[in-house]
């Protein structure tokens, strides 16, 4: 009788297989299957009690006719536009300013990560201490005759208030992503430029831009995320508070799910959170690729 | 022989075994210090006393505690003896079937009306729906003034002041108040606590139990928070920021542990208290109990006067496989309310709770007793936290930003129709 014998591909196939076994059950259980029940739960009615009820679309339509719910993706576009666009042009200015022959450079590039290794919830607590109408802040703007600011309290000031400890939070992680991609571009092309006449902000427009641009989608892409997933930093400081000024999709996706108990609501919030991160990221895609082509 | 020796070996270590076996009882509270250190007392003691029986005591941090609580019930991880709000208790809990009935026999009464006889005629209500009692009452609470004397009696006024209404109130904190050379108050003659939204529900329930505001109609199909006594309720509150300039919630400490920190720091002259509120004060410091004093909050009708009274529970999660156990606890939780009375300032709502020896040591005892003869539990209504948090947003938008009262009850209206559907 002739023995089944695999091929020696098949083998290494198998092997290989074998080993990444466990990593892929990990995710299977803990990525894909939440992703598959939040699908699923979207069109059910469910309080962590019973059985889900099928519902339909019913939880889309409660949510896209919510007042509650437009205010929340207006505060997360102004949350993700107010603190990622100013870090990912002050993250450029400063990785142009690292990368040249600066003294202490080294210095400057650890302080200015400093602040990406601390823990978010340290930094809310620490930025809502400063921010106390007592506080730090604005006994230094008392100093100049300014009056004080109800950072924490108002409607108009709270989101700038979250704001600015994001900017300073955030702009050392793009400062040195920024950075490594201005490290790839060789120093040949500059003297080149200069030889031929182009000053510093031609040689940034012609030659820096351009070959930094798989860099800057990269790092469009990965702000666009953060800022439409953000959670922390207004759970902390604000509680989505005052009168809902700072609520952002994620605040509101955690307290309809775990406070207010409606499993199902909560889900079809996750849902549209993903319709919105694929469309942006999308569409910087599409953007990036007619560039590149 | 060897296999004799070997089979009783292995008998007494299956019988040791056996007689050292413990049930465990998982028992979770929120952050009140006083109350935790009792609670870890009466841990140890029931457990030397019930050595087969151990409890796991954990404390959940307040602006966690709701949510936490009712998604661990839900999911059945939660802990088997909670201890949570009448609000939460009777609109979430009871309706969602996260906590069972009391059990009569192992709580050790023989009837319903032998375990109600425990307690003040309304003792139970907090943790009653369709006549079926579910928990036990850990504290019973209702307010009164607490006002720091030498404020008083520096700005002029006699320290027997006690404020009949809410404008004598009012203008007198106003004079309270102080303002540096910029304008910027920096102490307030009366304020309340900003905290999660079940405080802002709660310290409005105040006004509202005078005015006759509701939240919902009686069957709760439709909100009817934009009535009138509503918007009577929120302009008390309102008055005493825009009218009397007492009260800037911009200052507030914001303090999730102690609560009543603005009172004990000194920069709040009047506030709310309720009976656990006290010990908070007197630990925090001594000097400032000692020059306080408590009076009736004041009234709408001063004639007729209304407080409202709300309650936590002792209840047993529907889930827990100890049930027996964790009424036995309970009952042995509820056993000493002269401890509560005089080491947390719980009033447990016992019917001897004007008869026991502690209650000569307890602070304004007979005014606690008057103030609750006139007391009625608050408006129960459902998805309790969804109808805070709706609350809290309009009362933000009142008291932060000076929004028109009635323009914000009316949206608080379409969002609380909303929360019911």
């Amino acid at each position: 009788m002739p023995r089944f014998r695999l091929s020696v591909r098949a083998r290494q196939d198998a092997w290989g297989f074998a080993f990444a076994l466990p990593a892929v059950i990990l995710f299977g259980v803990f990525a894909v299957y939440p992703i598959l029940r939040t699908f699923y739960l979207s069109v059910h009615r469910y309080s962590l009690v019973g059985t889900p009820e099928f519902v339909g679309l019913t939880n889309f339509r409660f949510i896209l006719t919510d007042a509650g719910f437009a205010q929340t993706l207006r505060n997360t576009g102004f949350y993700a536009l107010g603190t990622y666009g100013p870090v990912l042009v002050l993250a450029l200015v400063m990785a142009l300013a690292l990368n040249t022959g600066v003294p202490f450079r080294n210095a400057f590039r650890v302080i200015n990560f400093i602040p990406v290794v601390i823990s978010w919830a340290i930094v809310a607590i620490v930025w809502k201490i400063l921010f106390n109408h007592q506080g730090l802040i604005n006994q230094f703007l008392g100093a100049f005759g300014i009056d004080r600011i109800p950072w924490l309290q108002s409607t108009t000031a709270a989101p700038w208030a979250v704001i600015i400890p994001s900017i300073w939070k955030e702009l050392g992680f793009y400062t040195v992503i920024f950075l490594a991609g201005l490290q790839t571009i060789p120093r040949i092309f500059y003297e080149a430029a200069r030889i031929d006449g182009a000053g510093r902000l031609q040689a940034f427009r012609f030659i820096t831009l351009p070959l930094l641009r798989p860099i800057l989608f990269f790092a469009t892409i990965i702000a666009v995320i953060e800022g439409v997933k953000v959670f922390i930093p207004q759970f902390v400081m604000t509680g989505g508070g005052p009168s809902g000024a700072t609520k952002v999709i994620a605040v509101s996706i955690y307290e309809t799910a775990f406070a207010f108990g409606r499993m199902g609501r909560a889900a079809a919030m996750s849902v549209l959170l993903f319709a919105i991160v694929l469309v942006l990221t999308s569409m910087q895609n599409l953007v990036y690729g007619r560039d590149r082509s | 022989m060897r296999t004799a020796l070997q089979t009783v070996a292995a008998l007494a270590l299956v019988l040791g075994t056996a007689a050292f076996a413990q049930t465990t009882i998982t028992f979770w509270s929120h952050t009140h210090p006083p109350m935790v250190d009792l609670n870890e007392a009466l841990v140890a003691e029931f457990m030397a006393a019930n050595p087969d029986i151990r409890v796991e005591y954990q404390v959940i941090p307040n602006n966690l505690f709701f949510e936490q609580m009712i998604v661990s019930l839900s999911t059945g991880t939660g802990p088997d003896v909670i201890n949570m709000g009448n609000v939460q208790l009777t609109s979430d809990y009871i309706p969602r079937g996260l906590v069972v009935p009391i059990d009569l026999e192992a709580s050790g009464y023989d009837s319903l009306e032998a375990l109600r006889a425990e307690y003040v005629p309304a003792g139970l209500d907090g943790a009653t729906v369709d006549g079926v009692v579910y928990g036990r009452p850990s504290e019973f609470n209702t307010d009164m003034l607490m006002i720091y004397v030498p404020d008083l009696v520096a700005a002029g006024y006699s320290e027997d002041w006690a404020p009949a209404t809410w404008d004598e109130l009012g203008e007198v904190a106003g004079n309270l108040s102080r303002f540096d050379d910029a304008g910027n108050q920096t102490h307030r003659g009366f304020d309340l606590v900003y905290l999660h939204a079940g405080w802002y529900a709660n310290q409005l329930q105040v006004f509202a139990s005078q005015t006759g505001c509701r939240f919902y109609n009686e069957e709760a199909t439709e909100s009817i928070v934009n009535s009138p006594e509503c918007a009577e309720a929120i302009k008390i509150w309102a008055d005493m920021i825009y009218e009397y300039g007492a009260a800037d919630p911009r200052l507030t400490a914001g303090e999730s542990t102690v609560p009543l920190q603005d009172y004990i720091s000194g920069t709040v002259s009047m506030t709310f208290v309720q009976p656990w509120g006290m010990e908070l004060v007197r630990e925090g410091d001594p000097e400032r109990w000692a020059n306080t004093k408590l009076v009736p909050i004041p009234q709408v009708d001063p004639a007729n006067p209304v407080n409202r009274v709300s309650g936590y529970y002792w209840a047993v999660n529907a889930n827990s496989n100890v049930q027996d156990e964790a009424w036995q606890f309970i009952d042995f939780l509820a056993s000493h309310p002269g401890r509560w009375l005089i080491d947390v300032n719980f009033l447990q709502a016992t019917a001897d709770m004007d008869e026991l020896a502690e209650a000569e040591q307890f602070p304004y005892a007979d005014q606690w007793l008057t103030t609750l003869e006139a007391g009625r539990f608050t408006e129960i209504y459902p998805h309790a936290n969804e109808t805070n948090e709706a609350v809290r947003a309009a009362l933000e938008s009142i008291l932060l930003a000076n929004a028109d009262i009635e323009q914000t009850l009316e949206t608080l209206k379409v969002n609380l129709d909303r929360v019911l559907q």
